[in-house]
């Protein structure tokens, strides 16, 4: 299977294991990812708070570059960019006035039969659980994780098209395919925060705290996310007694694949992943050798 | 000009604001009888000064000089659980950023100075490099809000962990990011005109 990859820019800095296990993982069950030429950022939260056209035209510049390429699917794996991509989409289709505004502001013509999907999508509707599990080699078995949804992986549930908004379970699909144990818990599709955790670290911080706090108290031992936003937030506003790691599905994904980078995702990590991990992996850690 | 008399003061309504912001939006922010379900799951509310289903209130109300200069427009993270919910499918979020766009336009104090900024240098960034580029949006916003010595012990973790990338990428497109940006521009002058 053959897609178009939108890794979006946290992927290349704050979420640079997200992008490393991504590419590892991808492969190992059958997915080509080929990455739209010259992306460029889809605009965020600061795009659609400030300019309704760009917050449209700049997601847009890259499906016209899928477009140009002939792809037919492209594949978000951070939550907010598949959010843009897919809300430009969708007024793509509509083909009313917005419409006409985005093809002129980014000058292409839209000929439609494009789909934008998240990358949890992908491997939940078109991989497929079964074909996941076959090709497991090291089940994390009794690893209890909470998946973490977050907000905009499944909502607003006319853009994202997919799953449960309210009680969304592709993410505990794959993460039992591993081997894993996801438990069920109250802040799956609560909000971290997001952009606002640069600016306003407090507000961000008691957010994280209740998440985290309703993680602890589901008996999980690590959280699962699919956002780079929400992976970073909830480790760095995270209060300073929960130490649990936060993972990228796609890096435990790799762990139980057998894939050989895992060992350089997890010494990204400001959380350090070994209490948790070492039963499966030793010597998986935060730092070489610590 | 109709003046609503509070228990404390009163303050000025305008019956074609809620006109306003739904053309602005394209929500249907007349349908909202009051039920709660947006404030209810909202996970800010804590931290704003008017609860959603409140601020929708005002608007309906015409009470624009209170909702423009409200902390709570820039304070939404737009996580959609209220849009996910509204039983009159009124998009909520939609209604914030129309709301956040009309108090720049009109000059009025900011609800939220420091997040109105970052959106601002997020998008200068963007407009230049292509990409988004954190440590310069960092550096940037600690410039411009006076606030240098914030989060560096929790940066500098992020910097050794190889979270953020010293350089910027540029994209090769940026004379097509130009065009758009100016494009966009002069859609805006004649959305003004009308």
């Amino acid at each position: 299977m053959k897609v178009a990859y939108f890794p979006g820019c946290s992927l290349h800095s704050t979420a640079r294991e997200y992008d490393q296990s991504v590419r590892a993982v991808a492969p190992a069950l059958g997915v080509q990812l080929i990455t739209v030429e010259d992306w460029n950022c889809c605009g965020a939260t600061s795009a659609h708070s400030l300019d309704p056209v760009l917050s449209l035209a700049l997601p847009a510049r890259n499906l016209a570059r899928a477009q140009a390429a002939g792809h037919q699917v492209v594949v978000a794996p951070c939550a907010a960019c598949f959010n843009r991509l897919k809300t430009a989409l969708c007024q793509l289709e509509e083909g009313g006035e917005a419409a006409q505004t985005i093809q002129k502001v980014v000058g292409f013509r839209f000929h439609g039969g494009l789909q934008v999907k998240s990358l949890v999508q992908l491997f939940w509707e078109d991989v497929g659980v079964g074909a996941i599990r076959r090709r497991v080699c090291r089940p994390l078995e009794g690893l209890r994780v909470a998946c973490y949804y977050g907000c905009l992986l499944v909502r607003p549930p006319e853009v994202a098209a997919f799953d449960d908004p309210e009680h969304p379970r592709a993410m505990d699909d794959l993460m039992a395919a591993i081997g894993a144990e996801p438990t069920s818990w109250a802040a799956a599709t609560e909000c971290c925060g997001a952009s606002l955790s640069l600016v306003r670290g407090q507000v961000v911080e008691r957010l994280v705290s209740t998440i985290l706090a309703w993680a602890q108290r589901a008996g999980a031992e690590a959280v699962v996310t699919a956002c780079p936003l929400c992976q970073s937030n909830l480790e760095m506003r995270r209060p300073a007694h929960i130490k649990m790691p936060i993972f990228y599905f796609t890096e435990l994904m790799g762990l139980a694949l057998g894939l050989p980078d895992v060992k350089r995702w997890m010494r990204a990590h400001l959380v350090d992943p070994a209490p948790v991990l070492s039963r499966f992996y030793p010597g998986v850690g935060a730092r070489r050798g610590g | 000009m109709i003046r609503a008399r509070a228990a404390t003061r009163s303050i000025p309504l305008d019956p074609g604001f809620p006109w306003e912001v739904g053309r602005a939006s394209g929500q249907p922010v007349m349908r909202c009888f009051q039920c709660g379900r947006c404030t209810n799951g909202c996970p800010l509310t804590w931290a704003m000064d008017h609860p959603p289903h409140r601020l929708l209130r005002m608007v309906q109300l015409g009470a624009e000089g209170e909702v423009l200069v409200s902390r709570t427009i820039w304070l939404c993270s737009a996580c959609h659980g209220c849009a996910t919910r509204c039983p009159n499918d009124i998009h909520l979020p939609a209604v914030m950023d129309a709301l956040k766009q009309m108090a720049l336009a009109r000059r009025v104090r900011v609800g939220d100075r420091q997040v109105a900024l970052f959106h601002r240098l997020f998008l200068a960034t963007v407009a230049r490099l292509g990409r988004m580029y954190e440590l310069g949006l960092i550096g940037l916003h600690k410039l411009a809000s006076g606030n240098l010595f914030g989060d560096l012990k929790v940066g500098l973790l992020m910097f050794t962990r190889g979270k953020l990338s010293p350089l910027p990428q540029l994209i090769k497109g940026r004379g097509d990011l130009r065009a758009v940006w100016r494009r966009a521009a002069a859609l805006r002058r004649e959305g003004g005109r009308q």
